[in-house]
């Protein structure tokens, strides 16, 4: 699996998508809070709220980052291995590695790209509000299953097709799982359900990766 | 004993109503050059991806190196090196880097790493592409630089689907010797090729195929042995016109001013009276010799026989 990962590695950093996938939701983060504080007066720490303490601003801001970063997150599971696929060039990997150990490294590269940009952009939140959400262990715990959700999601939808377009359907699943992400009553067992659902999609990319390549 | 290397043996697949192979039975000897032929749609592909365990036959069976493609895939894929007849390499990569990742991905030791490299690059002459990214690459580059990946673990058997596809002359010619120093290293070789000329000149073996059936299967002289192939013969002399020797039998197929082409067999003994009668008669002699019918026209013949015989039997 390493070397998958470093193969996905190698190409994203020579491409520079995994600079726009790991800063990407950063930048917005700190666009919307920018746009935010310049519109009802600038000052520092900037806000989404006047009405809010730093921590509640950090808070709001987080909860917007955490649906930037499944975006981006999906497009990132999606995209990376999108040539591939589209080429049946994955057949070459799927010679030397069984077809569950390549969908299971295009997941977690994807994650750990998720995660990365999640801490990024709640680094910028913490320089921009001068607070962290109250809840941070909540929000980190939050942001691994909604880096595994988006990261499974999108790698599965890329085996299904690799059409473009198809990258929508993996951003509605993770539109409908934000709001459970949120709701104190559903996130413990999201904890559980979100990797499990992961597993899945994984095995379930590694047999369409091997069916695509055969084809 | 002759051990194989590849046994095929009555594979069948269909794709919805589409019936790819039926009853395709052949072998590749160890340590030969086997080439496949077929036309497009023949069933080829099929067969290669069969081979090297990327897709289920329907029915049949299929050992390669003494395991079954069923049962042991992964066994197999580890010891084959596969060239699809298309593929594409990332773009972004130096040559070195993408040899070094394949290195990773069949757990070379760590040790061995930069010598697999550097061996694949020699093998393939690509070591001036080393450094260079792969988006620039010729097809003959693009095509050599598969070929480096597909040996960078030293495979036993290299099954190549149309290496030749969009080479140049030089670049074929290039490819024929790496196919060569590949044999003389122990590798089996499997390939598919339109390039019949090439094939004839480097292949020990052929498996010929025809609407999914392996019609022969067996070493080059077999098949033309099985094609009943009569050998053309050339006479040339300076003398004009050329008179034909007195008990000559055979088909004239060309008469030129200073030579005539026919069809026959002609013993060595009937070879040197003719020269002889020839002489006598005051004709300068300069060549009587075997023009050796070229694969391609055994190929067509092949296939045009099989397509009477369909005929007849319809």
């Amino acid at each position: 699996m390493i070397a998958v990962l470093h193969y996905a590695f190698l190409k994203s950093t020579h491409d520079r998508s995994l600079a726009v996938f790991v800063l990407g939701p950063s930048l917005v983060i700190a666009a919307s809070l920018l746009g935010a504080t310049i519109a009802e007066g600038f000052r520092y720490p900037f806000y989404v709220s006047r009405q809010m303490n730093p921590a509640q601003n950090a808070e709001m801001a987080a909860l917007v980052l955490t649906f930037f970063v499944m975006m981006f997150g999906t497009v990132a599971a999606f995209w990376t291995f999108r040539p591939e696929v589209v080429t049946k060039t994955i057949g070459s990997f799927l010679m030397a590695r069984r077809p569950l150990t390549v969908a299971l490294a295009q997941v977690m590269f994807a994650a750990a790209i998720t995660f990365s940009a999640w801490i990024a952009g709640m680094l910028t939140i913490a320089a921009l509000t001068s607070a962290l959400p109250l809840a941070i262990g909540w929000f980190a715990a939050g942001a691994a299953v909604a880096a595994l959700a988006a990261s499974s999601t999108g790698a599965l939808v890329l085996t299904i097709s690799p059409q473009p377009a198809m990258v929508l359907w993996a951003f509605l699943a993770c539109t409908a799982l934000l709001p459970l992400l949120v709701n104190p009553a559903v996130r413990p067992k999201l904890l559980y359900i979100v990797p499990v659902m992961s597993i899945l999609f994984t095995a379930v990319s590694a047999f369409l990766l091997e069916r695509r390549w055969a084809s | 004993m002759t051990e194989h290397a590849i046994v095929a043996d009555g594979l069948l697949k269909r794709y919805g109503r589409v019936t790819a192979l039926r009853d395709t039975s052949f072998a590749v000897t160890k340590g030969t050059i086997t080439g496949f032929i077929g036309r497009n749609g023949a069933g080829k592909t099929t067969t290669l991806k069969i081979v090297s365990t990327l897709l289920d036959a329907d029915d049949g069976s299929c050992r390669v190196l003494g395991s079954d493609v069923r049962k042991e895939p992964y066994a197999i894929r580890a010891r084959i090196g596969f060239l699809p007849d298309a593929f594409e390499l990332p773009a972004t990569l130096t040559l070195r880097e993408y040899l070094g990742i394949f290195t990773e991905l069949y757990a070379i030791p760590r040790a061995d790493r930069a010598r697999r490299v550097e061996t694949s690059l020699q093998l393939t002459r690509t070591e001036e592409l080393a450094e260079r990214r792969l988006h620039a690459l010729s097809r003959g580059e693009e095509q050599r630089v598969g070929l480096a990946r597909a040996l960078i673990h030293n495979p036993d058997i290299l099954i190549l689907d149309e290496p030749a596809a969009g080479l140049d002359p030089h670049a074929r010619v290039e490819l024929k010797e790496l196919l060569r120093l590949l044999r003389e290293r122990g590798k089996t070789v499997f390939l598919s090729s339109h390039v019949l000329a090439d094939l004839e000149e480097i292949c020990d073996e052929l498996v010929v195929i025809k609407n999914g059936s392996v019609i022969f299967s067996g070493d080059i002289a077999g098949f033309r042995k099985q094609m009943h192939s009569t050998t053309r013969w050339r006479l040339s002399a300076v003398t004009r016109p050329i008179p034909l020797p007195s008990n000559f039998r055979g088909e004239v197929i060309e008469s030129g001013p200073t030579s005539i082409e026919f069809e026959g067999e002609l013993s060595p003994r009937e070879r040197a009276r003719w020269i002889a009668e020839l002489v006598a008669k005051g004709v300068d002699v300069c060549e009587l010799a075997p023009l050796r019918s070229t694969l391609e026209q055994e190929f067509a013949k092949a296939v045009e026989e099989e397509e009477e015989q369909e005929v007849a039997a319809s």
